[in-house]
């Protein structure tokens, strides 16, 4: 009897654990008062300017790079930033470390679990156009006119990107020096070798390829002329050169095929056509497209392989010291020499806006307090300080000194410092050429100023910034993480197959992107730009 | 059975390489990732590194155990996993023992709730609205309670104390036996095999798993050692995508961490391994 009651017993306590265990469904109940645990919510006090100070709490990315014993949420830094703010906000500042890796998912939960820190931000313009459309953030409008005159001051024409209906619901991060996406660079010695000198053209590309295959000046057992990798997130491999294909785009057709989707517009598949030529002629890293990870890529390059490279930026400064470990005398120098049809080079860059930087709803008592801090941060002095320290020196050319990781730490600091300053990266020095490339030398100096002074004319030739405009069309909600990398695999598998099977191949990948939602994609960004902005 | 006849002699040599050739195939990644860890940078670089150190150093793991952050982590690491492995070791117990007698008021439905959730996924959000509201976030239970029960062990371990002969507990309860004690004293002792293979299961989980670590903890002393790693490892990715050149972690720190954090669940493993097979083939026969 004992035992059967026992068995009863035990069925009770088992759907108790069976609850606590599923935690599923009957998940809706936010308000019931527990968030006794979190960092958030507990300090709410709703007036501004009765001299009480305000405290806000802001979301700062961890990267695991802090200095032994410290946090990204307590160290040299934040104790800084939050004396300088008390001080001449009257705010104090919380820090809530969310990992770096994982950060947009991250601040959906949050900001579903009503419990995100007073200050977010994402690169994601879904993300921000999502909140902003759903009604899940503050409106910064008044707040931004009251306590922004820095902001609007300094970087006040990047903001119109975080308006939605009128309304500021996100304040813009500028970034700091404008460079382009991608960035050739060639092997000036085999060039030398060669007596060939630098290609000012896509043909004399061309022959200089020809010829680096043929008499492998560098004298080494794989010689790739052209080295491309094959990671399916980024276009880097292919896109400015397939973009120099296609004639001048009015401003309409540029919002259109912004970006990724220059690989559709008219004349690119010339482009691609004759990538896949160069391909098949053995000019062009065989079998690139299963390099995923691209460190095939970077050996061929680091190794001496490679003859000429389109890549990120500044991604080779990485290689470079490698390569000349293991070549002696071999030198990559940057050029431009894709001319379009117009006889011009063209260098898409960033946008000059980085993040959206937005306040939850639920911290809409508190906007006044994180406009008045984002103002503080907009100050060049103050974003100076915080980019490189307060304790940074100048060089000689007054340019702020960066200190490495192991530095930092030494002195307290994460390794991520630069994650602090949120609102403003576009210091003077930035335009100006003598310091950017002062500053190059100074952290690379295994390149020379010239080298430097070459890159930076390189960068800076006509430079091109497509239209962008606030808003994500709901068709590139739905299809535009898919569509980017099939229009990737669609440019792999054309430079890759065999020539004649270009044509038919070109025809059925394409109708596969179009049922993948890539035509509906580009009607709507033309609708859209013919309703909002041609007859405004 | 004649072992040594010619043929018998062929197929064990032959059948002895090709499992041979299989084990070998599966370690490289793993010796990769070491010889990485103890080689230079620029023979990384340069792609010389296969399955033996190029350029041997121990620069990476100065550097990693010379962070007193990632070793903080690490002990934080094994003792949550400990913890959690105890924790859910009585959970799945005190569940399995009742749900396995027959006579349980109710117990099949319990059982078929239990089997719901490994249908069913509740989604992040709801989940992660379940634990706020229990007042779990920024705490180590909410790396600890949520997924301390796990159907699939459930199932297991019902199994395992069903296949146990009801003469046994008949005896005990003739000698006066409470349920209690013929838990602590049978059932448990007899299930020495199926109490190791599962309380690996849950360590491994724990151990690697990041996304409740994610979504749970605000707070950076409270990640847990695979955490930062994730973080360590997707810096590229992540810089790339913010349009700047940023120091990245070398590889051959990446790799030195990888291999420490790995090496826990190595050491564990051969102390459990003699109950493995034998946990998992005992629970799946009936009759």
């Amino acid at each position: 009897m004992v035992r059967k009651s026992l068995l009863k017993c035990t069925g009770f306590l088992l759907t108790a654990v069976l609850t606590a265990s599923m935690l599923t469904a009957c998940g809706s109940n936010t308000d019931s008062g527990s968030t006794t645990a979190t960092d958030n919510g507990t300090t709410a006090s709703n007036d501004t300017d009765n001299g009480e100070t305000q405290e806000i709490n802001v979301m700062i990315w961890d990267r695991g790079s802090s200095a032994p014993g410290t946090s990204n949420e307590e160290n040299e830094m934040t104790k800084w930033i939050q004396e300088q703010v008390l001080e001449a906000c009257n705010v104090k500042v919380n820090f809530v470390a969310v990992p770096r890796s994982g950060s947009d998912d991250k601040l959906n939960v949050m900001m579903a679990g009503g419990n995100a820190p007073d200050i977010v931000f994402s690169y994601n313009q879904s993300i921000f156009s999502n909140f902003a459309s759903n009604g899940g953030l503050a409106d910064l409008t008044d707040a931004y006119a009251k306590y922004g005159t820095d902001i609007q001051t300094n970087i006040g024409n990047i903001q119109y990107m975080g308006v939605v209906d009128n309304k500021q619901y996100a304040i813009m991060k500028r970034r700091g020096q404008q460079v382009p996406r991608h960035v050739s660079y060639i092997r000036k010695d085999w060039l030398d070798a060669l007596g060939l000198s630098i290609p000012k053209t896509k043909e004399e590309l061309f022959t200089v390829l020809e010829a680096f295959k043929e008499k492998n000046p560098g004298n080494v057992s794989d010689v790739v002329p052209w080295a491309m990798g094959g990671s399916t997130d980024t276009e880097k491999f292919y896109l400015s050169f397939v973009g120099s294909y296609v004639a001048e785009l009015s401003e309409e057709d540029a919002y259109v095929y912004a970006e990724n989707y220059k690989v559709f517009a008219d004349g690119a598949i010339d482009g691609l056509k004759k990538l896949n030529e160069l391909y098949n002629k053995g000019l062009i890293t065989q079998d690139f497209a299963t390099d995923t990870t691209t460190d095939i890529f970077k050996q061929d390059v680091s190794a001496g392989n490679a003859g000429f490279i389109l890549a990120d930026a500044t991604e080779i400064f990485d290689l470079i010291p490698t390569l000349q470990s293991s070549v002696d005398g071999a030198e990559f120098v940057p050029l431009n020499c894709f001319d379009t049809p117009e006889g011009e080079y063209i260098n898409p860059t960033e946008p000059l806006y980085g993040m959206y930087v937005m306040v939850p709803k639920t911290s809409e008592s508190k906007a006044d307090a994180c406009v008045k801090y984002l103002n503080w941060l907009s100050d060049a002095t103050n974003a100076e300080n915080v980019m490189y320290t307060p304790e940074h020196t100048l060089d000689s050319a007054g340019v702020p000194v960066s200190m490495l990781q192991d530095e930092l730490n030494e002195k307290g600091y994460p390794g991520n410092i630069a994650d602090y300053n949120i609102v403003n990266d576009h210091f003077s020095f930035v335009d100006n050429k003598d310091s950017v490339v002062d500053q190059w030398a100074n952290t690379y100096n295994f390149l020379s100023t010239d080298w430097f002074n070459s890159l930076y004319t390189v960068m800076n030739t006509n430079q091109y910034l497509y239209p962008t405009y606030p808003v994500v069309l709901e068709s590139e909600t739905t299809y535009g993480a898919k569509l980017s990398t099939m229009a990737i695999e669609y440019a792999y598998k054309l430079i890759s197959c065999k020539s004649d099977e270009f044509d038919s191949l070109q025809q059925s990948e394409y109708k596969k992107l179009v049922t993948a939602g890539l035509e509906t994609v580009l009607n709507d960004r033309r609708a859209y730009y013919e309703q909002n902005v041609a007859k405004k | 059975m004649e072992i040594n006849s010619r043929s018998s002699r062929i197929f064990q040599l032959v059948s002895g390489v090709i499992f041979v050739l299989i084990c070998a195939l599966t370690l490289i990644p793993v010796l990769r990732v070491i010889a990485i860890s103890f080689s230079s940078k620029s023979a990384i670089l340069a792609g010389q590194v296969f399955v033996f150190p190029v350029g041997f150093t121990m620069e990476a793991y100065h550097k990693v155990f010379g962070n007193i952050n990632f070793l903080r982590s690490f002990v934080y690491t094994i003792v949550l996993t400990l913890g959690f492995t105890a924790i859910s070791m009585m959970m799945t117990i005190l569940a399995a023992y009742p749900l396995s007698k027959k006579g349980l008021k109710g117990g099949s439905i319990i059982m078929t709730l239990f089997v719901l959730t490994m249908y069913f996924d509740p989604g992040t959000i709801p989940t992660y609205l379940n634990v706020k509201s229990f007042g779990l976030i920024n705490t180590a239970w909410s790396l600890i309670i949520p997924g301390s029960l796990s159907a699939y062990n459930l199932i297991i371990m019902r199994s395992f104390f069903t296949s146990i002969d009801k003469s046994l507990y008949e005896s005990a309860y003739i000698d006066g036996c409470s349920e209690w004690k013929a838990l602590y004293k049978i059932a448990v002792p007899l299930s020495v095999p199926a109490i190791a293979t599962l309380s690996l299961f849950y360590a491994v989980w724990r151990w690697n798993n990041v996304s409740d670590v994610l979504y749970y903890i605000n707070k950076s002393n409270l990640y847990t050692v695979q955490m930062m790693l994730k973080q360590m490892i997707d810096s590229v990715k992540i810089s790339l995508l913010e349009g700047k050149t940023s120091q990245l972690a070398a590889d051959n720190i990446k790799a030195a961490s990888i291999v420490i954090s790995m090496t826990p669940m190595l050491i564990a493993y051969p102390f459990i391994q003699k109950y493995f097979t034998k946990g998992i083939m005992l629970g799946a026969v009936k009759g």
